[in-house]
């Protein structure tokens, strides 16, 4: 077999090598630049949210006040229609304030500064709880909540008010708010880990929408459409609060108008 | 740590981010640096000429990575150059 010459010189290739040592090193050079901007983009945002979410946030707790108290006939007594005006105005509010108090968590869930106050606490419980507080709104638009809880032992220790703020309530409130009719299932099981599911048989969950379902402000492509208060944190604070306890969380649906079924693991404490 | 000891540092560890591991070998090629402890970031110039340590160390990345990488040097320690008489800044590294 006849051996060809190299084409170039020795000094050619080094000429080369060095080329393209450059040039690497030009576009690693670029990537570190645009990282640092990027930084400087998300902490100026980041602090911008910050600034906004506390002065909204503080508008209308001072509105939430003034409702408050015209409904509870703090300043006497107030014609029937003002009463229900005032109830209703009073329950936006509330829901205002949740929504920036969702915001601000989720600022916090991703800078690393939440803390969590954990104790023993019962989950079949706390679940009874956010079902009672949440049936009112599934009869509303005739749902039937199913709950079935297991017969085991359910103490687990973790921060309570987390958990059922951000994890039971939010799952059960997302499946009555995306199932247009029918049932909602609410299961408590136990056995090597804790299981909550909530299933529905609502507008379900398309495999694009799937992906960025627990990410930072992940709204459903037409998820809006259902619910127009959605912020797109609920289930990227519920995921992080799960992991945050040692847990897993996870849902699965066969596509678009085809229910949805959320699954949380919690290891036994 | 030595102001020229702690410049060589922020150098390569300048160069470390851009190229990443690679910044602590070549940094070791240069006769005179010491790297004590690359993770805590010990740097120790062990000869008589500090500034020429600290110009060998800035030829010897751009030498593989051209005029930018010079450039990388320069940035990275000119506030901590900046208070330094002029005479006392290594040559590759004066405005």
């Amino acid at each position: 077999m006849a051996v060809r010459p190299p084409s170039k010189s020795i000094a050619e290739y080094q000429a080369e090598l060095k080329a393209l040592g450059e040039e690497m090193y030009n576009h690693s050079l670029e990537l570190v630049r645009l990282k640092r901007e990027l930084e400087i983009a998300n902490r100026e945002q980041e602090s911008l949210l910050h600034f906004i979410s506390h002065e909204v946030k503080g508008y209308l707790t001072k509105s939430e006040a003034a409702f408050a108290s015209i409904t509870e006939g703090d300043y006497g007594h107030i014609p029937e229609k003002l009463k229900t005006m005032s109830w209703a105005a009073l329950s936006e509010v509330r829901k205002g304030v949740a929504t920036v108090m969702d915001i601000l968590e989720a600022a916090n869930f991703k800078k690393g500064t939440v803390a969590y106050a954990k104790k023993k606490f019962d989950l079949r419980a706390a679940i009874r709880d956010v079902v009672s507080q949440l049936e009112p709104a599934a009869t509303e638009k005739g749902l039937t909540i199913e709950l079935s809880i297991g017969e085991g032992e359910f103490l687990f220790e973790g921060d309570e008010d987390k958990l059922k703020r951000h994890v039971l309530r939010n799952l059960i409130d997302n499946a009555i708010k995306y199932t247009p009719r029918g049932v909602v299932k609410v299961v408590l099981t136990d056995g090597s880990v804790i299981r909550f599911i909530v299933e529905d048989n609502g507008i379900g969950i398309t495999p694009e929408d799937m992906k960025n379902l627990f990410t930072e402000g992940g709204h459903g492509k037409d998820s809006i459409k259902t619910n127009v208060h959605s912020t797109g944190y609920g289930l990227y604070i519920a995921k992080k609060i799960v992991e945050a306890h040692g847990g897993k969380i996870w849902a699965k649906s066969d596509g678009q108008d085809k229910g949805a079924r959320f699954v949380v693991e919690l290891p036994l404490t | 740590m030595r102001p020229l000891d702690n410049i060589a540092l922020r150098i390569i560890k300048e160069q470390e981010l851009v190229i990443g591991p690679l910044a602590w070998s070549e940094a070791q090629k240069v006769q005179g640096i010491k790297v004590v402890n690359a993770k805590n970031g010990d740097v120790r110039l062990e000869n008589g000429d500090p500034m020429g340590i600290v110009d060998n160390l800035v030829a010897q990345y751009e030498k593989l990575f051209g005029r930018a990488s010079h450039e990388v040097c320069k940035e990275a320690v000119a506030d901590l150059v900046a208070s330094f008489p002029r005479e006392e800044i290594p040559m590759s590294l004066r405005a």
